[in-house]
């Protein structure tokens, strides 16, 4: 008790350079404090959004696959013939249909004990009669040749039809990023109903209770009429992009009416030559109960026979990750800080604690020619930078822990600027910021996937400095006090009182 | 009643020089011994062999019957023994009353008031009251002597080794 006592008492006696040591130790615990602070907020946004978001999943046929199948012949004179290229179109529409899964194989794999719900969606392209026009977005013009639409090759049509099995499937709905503006939602059971956007229904001067005709893109003959049942806005205002059609032409209807479209289309295309059927992209979308469940999902559906070709992924921790992505830069970037304070800080920790033992020498050798011993002595060393280095630590916390949240959001407002410039740029101008992400390597029917300038990044965090960060600071002034302190122990083991005290005298 | 004995003490700095040849003697407790010689003669040196700031080239010294190898050599002098040493070797940074209460407390002393012990003691050998929360470089050679004489007597040391005691202070104690 009287080395901790004597300890204080020391501290107090050269207070000018304990101060000095002390205002070192508060930079350090306060840049620490700052950087655990954000890693810790970091964690812990990503382990609770996790935890409250609604983790869906879909199965997806690997798209590096598929495009090496679609790969056209090297041969430069087959590149020119007409019917080769014909054929590879029939064969690209044929691997479409064969590489989607069908709705009863999609069914059977719901039926793993890790899904809490399951609904399909089926998405076709069509086009429109001479009196239903496609909204033409300014991207779709400037888009480079080749690029237009989805697909130009594939007679892709101005309109994307999307058709539910379920309400619940229709997320943006769901979140409120559409509502209806005017009529009402389709039912899910009668047939050809529709919902058009607002702006389609101004654009074709149409409105609830109309009829529109859609044209199937490969066979204009081939019509169907579905009617207007209500229109629908939305708030999210973004582009669609160089490589997707105006948002505005999505056409929403229930399952059974898009499903009777495509087998009647099928039906209609049996005896030609050509594929000239209407080709409806089914996906089912997986619901559980946590991210474990969904991690599950995985090793369940294989064992119910899906093959590896396919993978399954969740669009909705995709884009959450994709959406803690400047929190995640700004944490790893306050792991690189916090690892340099720390070198820095221990440093001159280090040096200051030789100096200061130079100075104390005398006073090492009269307690030990005395008859304490030199251990007891290094713990009253150590014990007096630990003091210091825990009321440092105390006050940076506390200033810390008041800084911390409006320079994290700071900080996190400047990274998440970047990062949505980087993803508004053109694909080869800046660094896709889910580079490396498999996801991006398969192909989506259907489904949420939002494109990267569309993600809702976290800008703010609402508290960063806990019990954790405070537990973790101690750790590190513990271990700053141990690194410093631990050249005291080293070198008042080696101290001799007898030749201290002979010298001086 | 304890003894202190010297078995053939030798003690040499360099191979040639020997300090201290086959000293052999014994110190039996409550008696009052002086050591003359001449200025370096090495009676500062074996004043450090005997409370062990340092070991005897060859020979032993023997505490009861225990040699002082096999005793830790902090134990020996917090509790053992008490060193008047020639300069003193008090704290500056403590005054008079710090210095021998640090003293009680390496020796882990029980006594409930260790100030007012202190304080006792420093009255005992002569230090004024008004000296004694001074800090020591503030107190003249004489003062700090008593100081360090009141350090060794500050706990229950069975010999005191005291280096030229009365080379500064009149000691009326």
């Amino acid at each position: 008790m009287y080395l901790i006592k004597n300890a204080w008492k020391n501290i107090r006696r050269s207070l000018g350079k304990n101060i000095l040591i002390g205002i070192i130790i508060l930079i350090v615990a306060l840049s620490s404090c700052l950087a655990l602070s954000i890693k810790q907020a970091a964690k812990k946004t990503e382990e609770q959004g996790l935890s409250d978001i609604n983790v869906t999943a879909n199965i997806s046929y690997d798209r590096k696959s598929m495009m090496e199948d679609m790969q056209p012949p090297t041969d430069s004179s087959d590149l020119n013939d007409e019917t080769s290229e014909e054929d590879r179109k029939a064969k690209m529409k044929e691997m479409f249909s064969s590489q989607s899964l069908s709705l009863n194989e999609l069914k059977s794999y719901a039926k793993a004990s890790s899904v809490k719900d399951f609904y399909y969606t089926m998405q076709a392209s069509l086009n429109g009669n001479d009196s239903l026009s496609a909204i033409e977005s300014e991207s779709d013009d400037n888009a480079p040749e080749g690029m237009q639409g989805k697909g130009k090759e594939m007679e892709s049509g101005d309109f994307t039809m999307i058709a539910y099995s379920s309400y619940d499937a229709m997320s943006e709905f769901q979140s409120g990023v559409k509502s209806i503006d005017e009529g009402s939602l389709f039912s899910l059971e009668s047939e050809n109903e529709c919902i058009i956007s607002d702006e389609l229904a101004l654009y074709n001067s149409l409105e609830v209770g109309d009829t529109i005709t859609f044209v199937n893109p490969d066979n204009s003959e081939e019509t169907f009429t579905l009617t207007i049942v209500g229109t629908y806005t939305s708030s999210d205002t973004s582009s669609a992009g160089f490589m997707s059609s105006d948002p505005a032409n999505q056409i929403y209807t229930n399952y059974q009416t898009l499903n009777t479209m495509v087998k009647t289309s099928k039906a209609n295309s049996a005896n030609s030559e050509d594929s000239t059927y209407i080709s409806g992209q089914v996906n089912g979308t997986y619901v559980f109960d946590s991210v474990e469940d969904y991690e599950k999902f995985d090793t369940q559906a294989r064992k119910l026979g899906l093959d590896d070709s396919y993978t399954i992924s969740s669009t909705d921790i995709t884009a959450y990750e994709q959406s803690l992505e400047p929190l995640l830069n700004l944490s790893n970037y306050a792991t690189i800080f916090l690892w340099i304070i720390l070198v820095i800080g221990g440093i001159i920790l280090l040096i200051f604690n030789i100096f200061r033992l130079k100075e104390r020498k005398y006073e090492i050798g009269v307690l030990a020619a005395i008859g304490m011993n030199k251990a007891k002595i290094a713990f009253q060393f150590m014990m007096e930078m630990f003091i210091i280095t825990f009321l440092s630590i105390i006050i940076g916390a506390g200033i810390g822990s008041a800084i911390s949240v409006p320079i994290t959001n700071s900080l996190l407002a400047n990274s998440t600027t970047t990062n949505t410039m980087d993803s508004q740029m053109p694909e080869g101008m800046s660094t896709p910021p889910n580079q490396g992400n498999s996801n991006n390597d398969n192909v989506t029917f259907g489904g949420r996937d939002k494109p990267q300038s569309n993600v809702d990044y976290i800008s703010e965090i609402s508290s960063a400095t806990d019990i954790v960060v405070i537990i973790q600071l101690l750790g590190i002034g513990i271990l700053l006090t141990i690194i410093s302190g631990g050249i005291s122990v080293f070198v008042i083991l080696r101290y001799e009182p007898l030749k201290i005290l002979s010298n001086r005298e | 009643m304890s003894e202190l004995i010297m078995k053939d003490v030798c003690y040499f700095y360099q191979k040639n020089k020997m300090v201290l040849e086959n000293l052999s003697f014994q110190f039996e407790e409550g008696k009052i011994y002086a050591i003359r010689g001449k200025s370096g003669a090495g009676k500062t040196t074996l004043l450090s062999i005997l409370s062990k700031l340092t070991s005897p080239s060859s020979g032993d010294i023997y505490l009861d019957d225990i040699s002082l190898k096999d005793i830790d050599q902090y134990h020996y002098r917090s509790k053992q023994i008490g060193v008047i040493f020639q300069s003193y070797n008090l704290l500056p940074q403590l005054n008079a009353i710090e210095n021998v209460v640090l003293s009680m407390d390496i020796a882990n002393i029980k006594i409930k008031d260790k100030k007012a012990e202190a304080i006792s003691l420093l009255k005992k050998v002569g230090l004024e009251e008004s000296d004694m929360y001074r800090k020591i470089l503030k107190l003249s050679g004489g003062q700090q002597q008593r100081v360090a004489i009141a350090r060794a007597l500050s706990y229950d040391a069975k010999f005191i080794l005291a280096d030229e005691p009365t080379r500064i202070c009149k000691l009326g104690v």
